[in-house]
């Protein structure tokens, strides 16, 4: 890998690595990586130094996910990246975790779940540290939808969805149009007006880049949003065992803390967006289950092979 | 760590100098900073090509084939008559005829190359034969032809709008102020000009009775509507919200292959195979550089140039309006050596972090480099729509150089420096439609 | 040889003249389907990429092929000497010819990279190898073509110096 190493007089090694997240400067995510960081240079004595690259700067999260697999990149904070294996994209399928206990039980360290995705990350020459919890999906609309509550009712708007199966048979269970657009052309195109909303989201992602367009807001808890913390198996392999863990305690506490703030978190993005002047479908348990239970006919069935059947069934079992 | 830098900068314009392909300048200056800079280069090819492939990319290589197609689809040739009706009958109206042509060629291509290669052809004979020396006529239409890169759509705006996530349709509507102030200049200029050429004329207009004048102008309004409605199509289909700004250079290069065959029956089988392959060859020209720029701009990226940056200058003043100047004076450097995608990809990161910590809104510096950087392509050393204009208009550098750089010290670089110090006109239209 | 060269330059021509039509009618369909139909199809951007590096690369193939790269060329408009710009020539392949084979080198590693990843789309599961393939495939001709106009420049200069010998070309 290009991480520099150097031995000092001491033998022990200088290390400088670069570490990526998708978030701008300065949001939660961002201080929680560098107060990581910090965590880590201070404990291992000012020897292991992070380099932090906000806001994708070292390219799009299922790049950078392969770079730290061959070992350019050394460590990333995003959500699991489908290009090499498409079972990964399990983390974020539709409600297999409705609320934040669901999460909590579902993503549970020794859990079926995290164990499988630990072995991916592996496969894939990469040391998953720890799990941090973002947000649960939601529908951001720029015009009022017909009956939001009713599944059954089409809503006669089109909205966009990032180009993967999972969210084109939820759009559509959930009576919506789903229209393919880049994210990149996603805030151009709801501007002008090709679609009328976007799903892939949450209150976080759309408060930050698409408050001024976000009439409505409907928390649908569609999909759960996990990031993972990894880093390279390579520079893993070659930290001393008391180096390891270093690395592993702050990540650790960075899970832990991001536990306790997440579910607030997402309530005080909701309200930001709702002090901007967005109204809040809220939906109740009750309806959220009804969602659910449609999409879990519906939906489930067309996109489980997708993460291996076997494996979905055994997961979504618990 | 910056003075490998600044060593690779050195290197890059060395590489320029020597007349090498772009690609490999770019090349040559990359593979310094893998060998000397660190930079890993074992994802970068996965890295450049997950870069290549963005949806936002492709906007590029469809504004060539669509400024190719309209250049020889008789586009250009109707517009310059109905502008004619207007301005045809003053001393130097045909140089007035040469900026409103380019301006509403821009409302359709997003490249500066448009403007040139639509109207060149038929402009500068005609202005030659009015009298007006070839190396102005050249410059005046070489110059003119940046608007197609300030009108709205623009490609390089459309790249703003991704390197520094922000609204396409305010980073778009950012140079409209600008545009126009800057067709207003050059008409200005190129009337008082006129009157100093000892023999210039009028044209046909001159000898043609008033009433036969009529007639013909209304023949050449009926012409004009098919080109005129082109900008309706276009810009009404990205505001209107049909399709997205990438999609907009699609659909003006699908919908000018109709117009130059069947309407104005300009276009033949065999021209369209040729445009085809010209095309083609100058999008591999184009990106093939670009892959190149990306990857050398992210080994500057994994360094952290921008944030070095930013403490030197710091260092240097926190006064606003010098460090203002000194980025307006690094962008026309850029300019000078670099095209405009380019300086664009490569600056715009570097460059955002700086001017935010100045107060300075994303889409008012997406005019102040929309503005600096569009007049990269007609400022040596690297000029290439002035070299285009050359080779079109016949003409030698040392005639186009002296009225090339009259009308950009006195009619671009002035609205350059209001640009930068007077936010409102950049901001008022996008403001206008409640995007800033 | 020759023969060879001009082939592969007809087919490469042909294969570009497909996809500069295809990507167009590609996205405005796209628009049509979208605006008029209401029926965007999943997937087509997917596979639009597929296309469009290959634009790119062959393009860019194309344009070494035709000597056609952008170039800055401010210094050739002050070497006079047909002698010095043969011996300028010479050295500006030269050190693209190096470029390009380094480039070429880690467009390898890339290729073999995607070859034994063999990642998949995420749509319609299309091999992404069929797409990361055209940066070392287009690079490889880029590298071919520059060798080719080395070696012509070359010639070219041994030519010259040979007839100012011989006295038969005032430079
Ligand atoms: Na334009
Ligand atoms: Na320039």
């Amino acid at each position: 890998g290009s991480s520099k190493t150097a031995s000092n007089e001491s033998g022990v090694k200088e290390r400088t690595w670069k570490i990526g997240h998708v978030r701008p400067e300065g949001t939660s995510t961002d201080l929680d990586v560098k107060a990581f960081a910090e965590e880590v240079n201070k404990n291992s004595g000012g020897k292991i130094k992070i380099d932090v690259y906000a806001a994708s700067q070292l390219g799009d999260y299922t790049v950078v996910q392969e770079r730290v697999g061959v070992g350019d990149v050394e460590m990333q904070l995003a959500p699991a990246g489908t290009s090499i294996n498409k079972a990964m994209g399990i983390a974020s399928a539709p409600y297999i975790c409705k609320t934040w206990d669901d999460v909590k039980r579902v993503f549970a360290r020794d859990g079926k779940l995290m164990t499988n995705i630990d072995k991916m990350f592996a496969d894939q020459n990469i040391k998953l540290l720890a799990a941090y919890p973002k947000y649960f999906g939601g529908i951001a609309l720029a015009k009022e939808p017909k009956d939001p509550k009713n599944v059954n009712v089409s809503k006669d708007v089109k909205i966009r969805v990032p180009s993967m199966k999972a969210y084109e048979k939820t759009a559509e269970a959930l009576g919506y149009i789903a229209t393919p657009i880049a994210y990149s052309e996603a805030f151009t195109a709801m501007q002008t007006g090709i679609v009328d909303g976007i799903i892939g989201s949450g209150a976080e992602g759309y408060y930050s880049s698409f408050r001024d367009l976000t009439k409505y807001y409907l928390p649908v808890n569609d999909h759960f949003e996990m990031w993972f913390l990894y880093l390279s198996m390579d520079v893993w392999n070659d930290l001393s065992d008391e180096e390891k863990k270093i690395v592993m305690d702050a990540a650790l506490k960075m899970e832990e803390n991001r536990y306790a703030q997440a579910e607030a978190e997402e309530k005080e993005f909701i309200e930001k967006l709702k002090e901007h002047g967005v109204t809040i479908i809220e939906f109740s348990k009750e309806e959220i289950d009804a969602i659910a239970n449609k999409v879990k006919e519906e939906v489930w069935p067309k996109i489980k092979d997708e993460y291996g059947a076997e494996f979905f069934d055994s997961v979504t079992k618990e | 760590m910056l003075t490998i830098v600044a060593l690779d900068v050195i290197l890059l314009v060395v590489l320029l100098m020597l007349s090498i392909p772009l690609p490999y300048c770019f090349g040559g200056a990359l593979a310094f900073m893998a060998i000397f800079g660190g930079a890993s280069m074992k994802s970068m090819m996965l890295w450049g090509f997950n870069q290549m492939i963005s949806p936002i990319l492709v906007a590029s290589p469809l504004f060539i084939l669509a400024g190719t197609i309209m250049g020889s689809c008789g586009i250009a040739k109707h517009l310059l008559n109905f502008a004619d009706i207007f301005v045809g009958k003053i001393k130097g109206g045909i140089g007035v005829v040469a900026v409103v042509t380019c301006a509403i060629i821009g409302a359709i291509s997003g490249s500066g190359f448009t403007g040139v290669a639509a109207t060149g052809p038929i402009l500068i004979p005609r202005m030659v034969e009015q009298g007006y020396p070839r190396g102005y006529a050249t410059a005046l239409v070489t110059v003119s032809s940046v608007l197609g890169l300030l009108i709205p759509p623009s490609v390089i705006m459309i790249f703003y709008g991704w390197v520094t996530d922000t609204s396409i349709l305010a980073a778009f509507l950012s140079t409209v102020g600008p545009g126009v102030l800057i067709v207003i200049t050059f008409s200005i200029i190129n009337l008082i000009w006129a009157h100093k050429f000892p023999n210039v004329s009028l044209g046909e207009i001159a000898t043609t009775a008033e009433i036969d004048l009529k007639q013909r102008n209304m023949k050449r309004i009926i012409r004009a509507i098919p080109a005129l409605s082109l900008p309706v199509i276009i810009l009404g289909g990205i505001y209107g919200g049909i399709f997205t700004p990438t999609e907009a250079a699609a659909v003006a290069g699908v919908v000018s292959v109709p117009i130059g065959f069947w309407v104005y029956k300009e276009l033949k089988k065999e021209k369209f195979v040729s445009i085809v392959n010209e095309s083609a060859v100058s999008i591999g020209a184009i990106m093939t550089m670009i892959i190149f720029t990306l990857m050398l701009s992210q080994t500057y990226v994994l360094l952290r140039v921008p944030q070095a940056l930013i403490e030197i200058l710091f260092n240097v003043t926190t006064n606003k309006v010098i460090l203002l100047i000194i980025i307006n004076i690094f962008l026309f450097l850029v300019g000078m050596i670099v095209n405009d995608i380019t300086g664009m990809i490569l600056v715009a990161p570097l460059l955002l972090p700086l001017v935010t910590e100045l107060g300075i809104s994303p889409v008012h510096f997406a005019a102040i480099m929309g503005v600096n950087l569009a007049m990269g392509g007609v400022t040596p050393p690297y000029a290439s729509i002035l070299y285009l204009g050359m080779r079109i208009g016949k003409c030698e550098f040392s005639e186009i150089l002296k009225p090339t750089m009259v009308f950009l010290l006195l009619g671009y670089v002035p609205i350059v420096i209001l640009t930068t110090f007077w936010p409102s006109l950049s901001l008022f239209l996008p403001r206008l439609f409640g995007l800033a | 040889m020759g023969k060879f060269f001009e082939i592969l330059g007809k087919i490469q021509e042909k294969i570009l003249m497909f996809l500069t039509i295809l990507i167009p009618l590609l996205v405005t369909f796209q628009v049509i389907l979208r605006y008029v139909l209401h029926a965007p199809l999943m997937g087509i951007e997917e596979l639009m990429l597929f296309p469009i590096i290959w634009l790119y690369m062959l393009g860019g193939a194309s344009a070494s092929r035709a000597r056609n790269h952008i170039e800055c060329g401010i210094l050739t408009l002050y070497i006079k000497k047909e002698k010095s710009m043969a011996i300028f020539k010479v050295v500006k392949t030269a050190i693209s010819l190096m470029i390009s084979i380094w480039l070429t080198y880690w467009a390898y590693w890339f290729f073999t990279y995607s070859l034994k990843m063999w990642k998949v789309s995420d749509l319609l599961y299309i091999p992404m190898f069929f797409g990361e393939s055209s940066i070392f495939i287009g690079l490889t001709l880029m590298t071919m073509y520059s060798a080719i106009e080395l070696y012509d420049m070359i010639k070219n200069l041994l030519n010259i110096s040979k007839s100012i010998k011989e006295g038969g070309v005032k430079c």
